[in-house]
């Protein structure tokens, strides 16, 4: 399976895989929380968009709220490409990460 | 909620986002980037809120509506061939427009074109030399209570103490327009193998240094100009000047005769100096000749015979500015004693050879008639304008097509293109229209331009194409900025007026949407009107004033008077046979008079000396000019004696002591001394130099002023001397059997002067050459002018039709309900009338101003008058009216009911 993905693509589509509505304000709060990062909202959707170029999300339109002065949200969440992807690169790090000599490991 | 409604993000930073965000992105990402901000507020202060909102705002560019990877690509290259098409069915459509179109740019663009080689001529001046750039003319100012003088030529001793004192002064060359004897002239002879003799006057010679053609590097054609005037007795001429006497072979070594005594051997021979050089000369002598002329040249004459141009060439790297700051006593220095008892001071100021001919403002003592920066400018500027003319013809005609094309555009846009390909699409058409321009116009400019040459009087070469400018990158870019500047920039105003309809009006051709083109034409044309009335005024008043030159009261008789250059070749019965030449042309019954003077009106005086009352010191000095004349001078030029009397035959200067010396004085020179009227100075005594002496003077009569050069000078302060120096025989003559009386002249001249050729002119048109300057320069004004005219003309047909057609049915019904044809040319050209009288009101205060700043460069000036203020405006409203009418009346006779039927 070949794929290409970023550090940062990787983190959010995880992050899309658990947050309950996945949007850009969500995402990036959510990531700010998890890693201590601060990240600007127009960052967080060029990623949601290209995730979804890429197949890994798919999005339909959401409901509004007064706070965002009558916008609609749009929402994402991952497709089944997605899911098998982000385990694909799992397995691939755990793979490398039990290449490490123990020794070598412990030693740190 | 209350609280909510104060937490608005930064409405402009709002607003921004929704202009630069693509409209498919707008909606989550203006929600997001509220949601967000509202959030913050809770978090953290309003101000980093609202901080943070912006940077997001900013950081959102990348969703921009251009060129992002979210808009549908459009292939705009793949349409070049349909547009290409397209621009030829159209150009081929509307013909006239078209040919209106293309001719007023290309008629526009070769005027351009034409002056801009005109002007690089101008600059290309003294160029050619090798080390242009170093090379200095040493000029002489100097400051005395009378006035300052900045004087091109500089004393003799100058050039050789500059060398000789600082290290910066490589060499120095000095050149004085004297010839061998004193005088201007000299006839030079050449006997060949077989005993054949040519003889010739010579007028341009100079005596010049033997370091001459090593500072001034003169082309050369025979001969080796490092040595070729070292010897005294050596000659160097132009090849156009050696060919008179020896064909074409080469004539170094070969001996001429000066005067049919002395001898001189030709050295060298210079190609023929070029049309762009400040100085030019037939024939130098080497500096030798002066040294050893008696009487003219010792140590005290180095620094008051301030005759000589004298040109250094300095070191490399020299600032010229501290070196002249280093040369400011050097006056003082050399000469200081003699400043000090003429109360003078002087300055020697360093001209670079390459400003000569552009700038030399107002300097004493030029031999050529240099240009003016000014005029160049002024002509850059005409060459823009009509060019910017051009243009807006193009802006107007196209724009005013907009109704026809409204229908083409609306189907595009609903079959799918956008705004950027129509755009496209018209900046091709114009493109088209100015390639097929800037082509055309090369070959106007080809045609034209020996005619053009020979109207700037300029010897630029008879093709532009030999020409230098095409050899320069200027000019290319010049081309091609005229070409984007016509294609993209003029062209762009219709492509957007054009491309922005709205497709349902478009469609309904309904389009009063070039309601918003109107007021754009009007400037347009307005615009038009003005530069074409400034033209149209400038051109007037020049004309004017040159007329006014050639025509005005001169002081003398300049329309009877012929002038004859007197024998070179002369022996010691040189006198009683000038005096038997006189008595017998006087014999002739068509001959008024005759004399003999040192000098003639039109020609620079050759000597200035100083004149002071008795009583003063030298002080009191003021300039005079020299005239030597016989008692014949006042009666045959016709001038008047205000007061005392003419000189008598036996009259003579005697010596410097005498006490009655006889003088005569013109009115000026006798105001200047003081006098209050030309009475009270009879019989005053008056020192005035002659040589390097003071003599006393006895005045014996006023002259009344006469002009000695040209109209844009005032009168000279003058002083007549009694000893016939016989320079020019002036005769006065009645001007019926004019060729009978000549050839008795002829005659008698050729029986008593044997060998020396018979010579002429008409003192009437030598005095008018000094115009020739300005009356090409009125040409050319006059030539743009009217080309000027020739393509707003064009323009006004072009819009004319335009607007007449889209009358046509309010024409046709007019007509049927029985509105006479020219209430209609009336109603019609109400508006373009009403926007001539404003461009009048707009532009005539600045003529009158800049016509007023003009004039004041001349001594004797016309008024401005009302011609300039009245002509323009006449001339505007007939060509105006006139193309109105035309149209109209082509309409208007038309059967109405196929009028309106028109659709």
């Amino acid at each position: 399976m070949s794929y290409q993905m970023g550090n940062l693509e990787e983190t959010v589509l995880l992050i899309a895989l658990y947050v309950v509505e996945v949007y850009g304000v969500s995402v990036a709060d959510e990531y700010k929380k998890q890693t201590g990062r601060r990240i600007s909202i127009p960052a967080i959707h060029t990623v949601l968009r290209r995730l979804e170029d890429k197949g890994l999300l798919k999005s339909w339109v959401g409901e509004s709220i007064p706070e965002r002065g009558g916008r609609r949200k749009k929402l994402y969440e991952p497709t089944a490409y997605g899911l098998n992807m982000i385990v694909e690169i799992k397995k691939e790090r755990l793979r490398l990460w039990s290449k490490i000599p123990a020794l070598k490991y412990s030693k740190h | 909620m209350t609280n909510n409604k104060q937490l608005k993000p930064p409405k402009w930073a709002d607003e921004l986002l929704t202009w630069i965000c693509a409209s498919e992105l707008i909606e989550e990402t203006q929600g997001d980037l509220h949601e967000a901000f509202h959030r913050r507020c809770r978090e953290m202060s309003r101000h980093w809120a609202r901080w943070l909102f912006v940077a997001d705002v900013l950081r959102s560019m990348s969703f921009r509506k251009f060129g992002s990877s979210f808009q549908l690509p459009r292939n705009s290259n793949s349409m070049l061939k349909n547009y290409a098409i397209l621009t030829f069915r159209n150009l081929f459509r509307q013909k006239v427009f078209s040919l209106i179109n293309i001719l007023g740019l290309s008629i526009g663009m070769a005027s351009f074109f034409l002056i801009m080689e005109y002007v690089r001529f101008e600059w290309s001046y003294d160029r050619y030399f090798d080390n242009h750039d170093r090379i200095y003319r040493v000029c002489l100012k100097s400051q005395n209570p009378t006035g300052n003088d900045l004087n091109a030529a500089n004393h003799p001793g100058t050039g050789p103490a500059l060398k000789a004192e600082y290290p910066e002064v490589e060499d120095y060359a000095r050149m004085l327009p004297q010839s061998f004897r004193m005088g201007n002239i000299v006839a030079l002879s050449y006997v060949n193998d077989k005993d054949q003799e040519k003889i010739f006057y010579e007028e341009h010679i100079y005596v010049v240094d033997p370091s001459f053609l090593n500072v001034l590097s003169f082309p050369v054609k025979f001969g080796n100009p490092s040595n070729a005037l070292s010897d005294p007795s050596s000659i160097v001429m132009t090849e156009s000047t050696a060919e008179k006497y020896f064909g074409t072979e080469n004539p170094v070594g070969k001996i001429l005769t000066v005067d049919g005594d002395r001898q001189f051997t030709v050295t060298a021979v210079l190609k023929d100096i070029p049309a762009n050089s400040h100085v030019k000369f037939d024939i130098l002598v080497s500096f030798w000749m002066i040294e050893n002329l008696p009487g003219t040249f010792n140590e005290e004459g180095h620094w008051k015979w301030a005759e000589f141009y004298t040109y250094v060439r300095l070191s490399k790297n020299v600032n010229v500015k501290n070196f002249e700051a280093k040369l400011s006593g050097f006056y003082e220095r050399h000469n200081g004693e003699l400043l000090k008892k003429m109360n003078n001071r002087e300055w020697v100021v360093l001209q670079p050879l390459t400003d000569i001919h552009l700038r030399s403002p107002g300097m004493s003592n030029e031999r050529e008639v240099h240009g003016s920066e000014r005029t160049v400018y002024f002509l850059m500027i005409i060459a823009v304008l009509i060019i910017v003319i051009a243009w807006s013809n193009y802006i107007n005609l196209s724009t005013s097509q907009s109704l026809k094309r409204a229908k083409e555009i609306g189907l595009r846009k609903v079959v799918g293109a956008v705004k950027r390909q129509l755009i496209t699409q018209f900046l091709f058409e114009s493109a088209t229209v100015n390639l097929l321009a800037l082509i055309f116009s090369f070959l106007l400019t080809a045609v034209s331009y020996p005619y053009f040459s020979q109207m700037t009087g300029k010897d630029m070469g008879t093709s532009f194409f030999e020409a230098g400018l095409i050899n320069e990158s200027a000019f290319w870019w010049s081309v091609a900025a005229v070409f984007f500047v016509g294609s993209f920039i003029a062209g762009s105003y219709p492509a957007f007026v054009l491309s922005s309809f709205r497709i349902v009006n478009a469609l309904k051709g309904s389009l009063f949407g070039s309601q918003s083109g109107v007021p754009l034409r009007k400037v347009l044309v307005t615009f038009q009107f003005v530069i074409s009335v400034a033209l149209i005024a400038a051109t007037i008043l020049s004309f004017r004033q040159v007329e006014f030159m050639r025509s005005h009261e001169l002081g003398f008789a300049k329309d009877q008077l012929m002038v004859i250059k007197p024998p070179r070749v002369i022996d010691s019965t040189f006198w009683t046979r000038q005096r038997t030449f006189k008595q017998e042309i006087k014999e002739d019954p068509h001959v008024r008079n005759i004399t003999s003077t040192s000098e003639i009106p039109g020609a620079l005086v050759a000597n200035r000396n100083s004149i002071r009352k008795y009583s003063q010191g030298t002080e009191a000095n003021k300039t005079v000019y020299m005239y030597f004349v016989d008692k014949d001078f006042i009666p045959t030029f016709g001038m008047t004696i205000l007061a005392g009397r003419n000189f008598s035959e036996k009259e003579r200067l005697i010596s410097p002591t005498t006490n009655a010396n006889p003088i005569l004085l013109n009115r000026k020179i006798i105001e200047a001394l003081g006098y209050k009227n030309p009475e009270e100075a009879i019989s005053q005594r008056v020192y005035f130099g002659l040589g390097a002496d003071d003599w006393i003077g006895e005045i014996v009569g006023v002259v009344e002023n006469f002009s000695q050069m040209s109209l844009k000078a005032d009168y000279e302060q003058m002083i007549f001397f009694p000893a016939g120096f016989p320079a020019y025989f002036t005769v006065n003559l009645e001007m019926n059997n004019l060729q009978e009386t000549i050839s008795s002249i002829r005659q008698k001249y050729e029986v008593i002067f044997p060998g020396n050729p018979f010579d002429y002119f008409f003192l009437n048109d030598y005095f008018n050459r000094q115009y020739v300057a300005d009356q090409q320069f009125g040409n050319i004004l006059g030539l743009f002018t009217c080309l000027a005219l020739i393509i707003a003309a064009l323009g006004l047909y072009g819009l004319t039709i335009f607007i007449v057609s889209q009358r046509t049915k309010e024409l046709a019904l007019r007509m049927i309900l029985g509105a006479t044809m020219s209430s209609i040319i009336r109603l019609f050209s109400k508006d373009f009338v009403r926007l001539i009288i404003i461009s009048n009101v707009i532009v005539l205060p600045a003529v009158y101003f800049l016509a007023d700043r003009w004039l004041a460069n001349f001594a004797f000036r016309i008024n401005i008058g009302w011609t300039i203020f009245f002509i323009p405006l006449l001339v505007l409203m007939t060509i105006s009216i006139t193309t109105i009418s035309i149209q109209t009346i082509k309409t208007g006779l038309g059967n109405p009911i196929k009028s309106l039927r028109s659709e």
